[in-house]
């Protein structure tokens, strides 16, 4: 697919929803071991609300669909993850403003601000076992997709593969921030549960866009 | 808390909900479209900039206690132990937004900063000005790092009283700021706490339970005297500024214990520079167990004007 409208990018934001509708037992078996063990039901909850309100509404535009998506996420997830999950579809919004579908590049550039927005608002750094340990290298991966294919669903195919390199990377880091930096070295051998969600969205948008055209 | 079987998420409902019992008209419950409660103060925003205020939980009269006539315009509340949740803070702002734009004060925490931040994004991508001010007074908190990095303390009380003097004055968003910047940076707390048993003093207990940065063994008169000297040593106050004290009893120090510390802090403090006033009261209960909190706000001629008399919150004067 070369170019995604807003219907095409709707129905892909609810598959990647029901992908981590699907995942909450793993996430919540996860975050149970080295964090508050709300992980899960907190995504599963956020997305299944998105779920229900994405299919319900028609979208003119990718701008109005994500500024939806985000705010969806901000009000029903609550929390940091709600909020950072929120600033992913938010914060690359003004580089879609006004287009009716979007390309390889448009969507390469609105998640990488929307990453950018992630890395900035939570203050992660690399190295720090979160989010933002699956975003960078998923972003670095899209952008390299993008140098050899106009193909949608193979970028996000790629920064599925970054992410869940950067998930594998998160097994040998120990927590800064949040709660599961309590537990220091248990962390240990144990990835970061916001990282498997980012790969898994990512992986969810990837295939809903694979197919078709 | 514990004794409240409810669902935390009905709590500050319930609390915001008896408050306006107990004082009709003085507030109204906001209709959010969220769990989390939001309280409005009666007095409309008119041509003037909308204070928005926004905590986790309960902490004593901060935060809902500081919405009102002459205070705040709005509070958002979080569940106990909860950051107040981005979108509510959002929905309120765009409500009051009379087109001078909103400020957004609060604590400098993690969840708080990040909730606030969302907020301002998504006000600035629908039209509305917004800027946020977290208060980072708490010298106990990030020793040795810049002073942004400190955590919110006491001081929020005195900020949410200048934001509000000048909102009702008629100041412009970008005024607003620059001000409550300055008083920002002019200002410090520190926690006093105390183990009555054995009169040992702890200076500096974080927020978060962070241990402290000295110990001693002490009465009442000298642990006053080491406050003084640690806040003026931190604030080095100027020659064109008078000094504000503010003592904050923690939960277990009675009313009559906060003035006798107050009388030794002021006397302390009277020695060496000149005080605008002293403010005693329990604002923000933030810390279980015995001692103060005690701020000093150096105030120049310009943030003056925003301090002169006094006003009634909930339970409090300031």
């Amino acid at each position: 697919m070369r170019f995604a409208n807003a219907l095409a990018l709707k129905k892909a934001m609810i598959d990647a929803a029901e992908a981590i509708i699907a995942a909450e037992p793993e996430l919540t078996r996860i975050d149970s071991v080295i964090g508050d063990g709300d992980h899960g039901i907190g995504m599963k909850t956020g997305f299944s609300v998105l779920r229900e309100q994405l299919a319900a509404t028609v979208f003119p535009t990718p701008y109005e669909l994500f500024h939806a998506s985000g705010l969806c996420l901000v009000k029903c997830m609550g929390g940091s993850s709600g909020v950072l999950f929120g600033t992913l579809f938010i914060s690359g919004l003004d580089v879609i403003k006004g287009k009716e579908a979007l390309n390889g590049a448009d969507i390469v550039a609105f998640l990488t601000k929307g990453i950018q927005g992630v890395k900035s608002r939570g203050r992660a750094k690399p190295g720090d076992k979160t989010m933002v340990d699956a975003l960078l290298p998923a972003q670095s991966a899209m952008e390299l997709a993008l140098k050899s294919t106009d193909d949608i669903g193979e970028i996000l195919k790629a920064a599925e593969t970054g992410a869940l390199s950067g998930v594998e990377a998160t097994k040998n880091m120990v927590s800064r921030l949040g709660r599961s930096k309590n537990f220091r070295e248990q962390v240990l051998g144990w990835p970061d549960p916001g990282a498997i969600s980012v790969s898994i969205l990512l992986g969810g948008l990837a295939k809903s866009l694979s197919q078709g055209l | 808390m514990h004794w409240f079987s409810e669902g935390r998420e009905y709590y500050a409902r319930k609390w915001f909900t008896g408050m306006l019992q107990a004082h009709p008209g003085r507030w109204r419950l906001f209709d959010s479209q969220i769990a989390s409660a939001t309280l409005v103060s009666s007095q409309d925003v008119v041509d003037r900039v909308a204070v928005i205020i926004s905590s986790g939980g309960s902490d004593g009269p901060w935060s809902p206690g500081f919405v009102g006539p002459d205070l705040a315009d709005a509070v958002v509340v979080g569940a106990p132990f909860t950051a107040p949740n981005a979108y509510a803070i959002y929905e309120v702002a765009k409500a009051l937004d009379t087109g001078r734009g909103v400020l957004l004060l609060y604590n400098n925490f993690m969840g708080d900063y990040l909730n606030n931040d969302m907020a301002e994004e998504l006000l600035r991508l629908e039209g509305h000005r917004a800027i946020q001010i977290p208060v980072h007074d708490d010298m106990g908190m990030a020793r040795g790092e810049a002073r942004e990095n400190r955590g919110g303390r006491s001081g929020s009380a005195l900020m949410t009283r200048i934001a509000a003097a000048a909102s009702y004055k008629g100041l412009s968003l970008d005024e607003m700021a620059t001000l409550l910047k300055k008083a920002n940076s002019r200002m410090a707390t520190l926690c006093v706490s105390v183990n009555t048993e054995n009169n040992l003093v702890t200076f500096g207990r974080g927020f978060s339970d962070e241990p402290g940065f000295e110990t001693g063994t002490m009465g009442m008169r000298e642990a006053a005297e080491e406050t003084i000297k640690l806040l003026t040593e931190d604030l080095s106050p100027k020659p064109d500024e008078q000094v504000l004290l503010m003592v904050n009893p923690l939960r277990l120090a009675g009313y009559d214990e906060a003035y006798v510390m107050g009388n030794y802090l002021y006397e302390s403090l009277e020695a060496k520079y000149p005080i605008l006033r002293m403010n005693v009261g329990a604002y923000i209960h933030i810390l279980d167990g015995y001692g103060f909190t005690v701020t000093l706000l150096c105030v120049d001629e310009e943030l003056r004007p925003y301090l002169e008399g006094t006003i009634n919150g909930d339970g409090f004067i300031i």
